[in-house]
């Protein structure tokens, strides 16, 4: 049975450490994501590398506050809040947004489905 | 050990029923309330009809289709697909945003603990913010300023 609240941990961490590779690593060759700004997600992996390591790379350090975590066989739960500050600015599909020396502090709840092999194969994020 | 899955379940068709008082009954007097709008939670069970009142008036039907519960003890959480169709114009803090004939249709998540009673005793809701700006058309200014006349308002409370 995979523990789905560790996978959803070491996301979290992957995150924190501004890190892409770990996190392509906790997903699924066919991981389907759900970021919630736009409504056609990235369908293939190394678009969806490039955006996280792009997105990643505009941040200074991004802390998350677990609030609750909630796990229940394959699938995993997660109130968060996060804060962040970004050194760049942020490119979101080919628009600019001065984000650089900017904080943010706000709420998000990630829902992630967990294979056998404790990879996300369905992730969907709500802020 | 409450079913705190078929409480959940039971409190969102409340919801769908528009019917206030079952959704006021289902909670703990000492509920908590926070929200991805807000920074102060709202504290209570007799504050909250009169926030929502307003709000459920004004919808003309309301649609939510749990996509995923889970659950662990007695903490759940919810995602779920909100549709709703807004039969009046609302008035809320002040602003009055133009919402009839317009609808919705977001994701929101739901985080509630269920007490050993049996009663919700905190709920904390995440909604799709983007897709309530986008679909229905009010400027983020005017969220803001709907944001701070509620915090002015419990903080003078």
């Amino acid at each position: 049975m995979p523990d789905a609240k560790a996978t959803m941990m070491n996301l979290l961490a992957a995150f924190e450490a501004r890190d892409a590779d770990r996190v392509m690593s906790l997903l699924s060759p066919d991981a389907r994501i759900e970021a919630g700004i736009t409504r056609v997600p990235p369908t293939d992996f190394d678009t969806l590398r490039h955006q996280i390591s792009e997105t990643l790379s505009c941040y200074d350090w991004i802390h998350y506050e677990p609030r609750m975590l909630i796990g229940e066989n394959g699938s995993v739960a997660a109130l968060l809040s996060v804060r962040a500050r970004f050194d760049k600015d942020l490119v979101l599909f080919g628009a600019r947004l001065p984000t650089a020396g900017q904080s943010v502090d706000y709420d998000v709840a990630f829902f992630a489905e967990v294979d056998e092999a404790g990879r996300i194969t369905h992730f969907i994020r709500l802020l | 050990m409450p079913d705190a899955i078929s409480i959940v379940d039971s409190w969102i068709d409340a919801f769908e029923a528009g019917d206030l008082n079952r959704i006021t009954d289902m909670l703990a007097d000492n509920v908590t309330l926070e929200t991805e709008m807000l920074r102060t939670a709202i504290t209570g069970r007799n504050v909250l009809p009169g926030l929502m009142r307003d709000t459920l008036n004004a919808i003309e039907s309301l649609r939510i289709d749990r996509q995923k519960i889970i659950a662990s003890g007695r903490d759940v959480a919810v995602l779920a697909r909100v549709r709703a169709r807004f039969g009046k114009d609302l008035e809320l803090y002040g602003e009055s945003l133009q919402l009839a004939g317009k609808s919705l249709d977001i994701l929101a998540a739901l985080f509630v603990e269920v007490n050993a009673e049996g009663r919700i005793s905190r709920i904390t809701r995440v909604r799709d913010t983007f897709g309530i700006i986008e679909q229905l058309g009010i400027a983020p200014e005017r969220i803001a300023a709907m944001k701070e006349k509620f915090e002015r308002q419990r903080r003078a409370a």
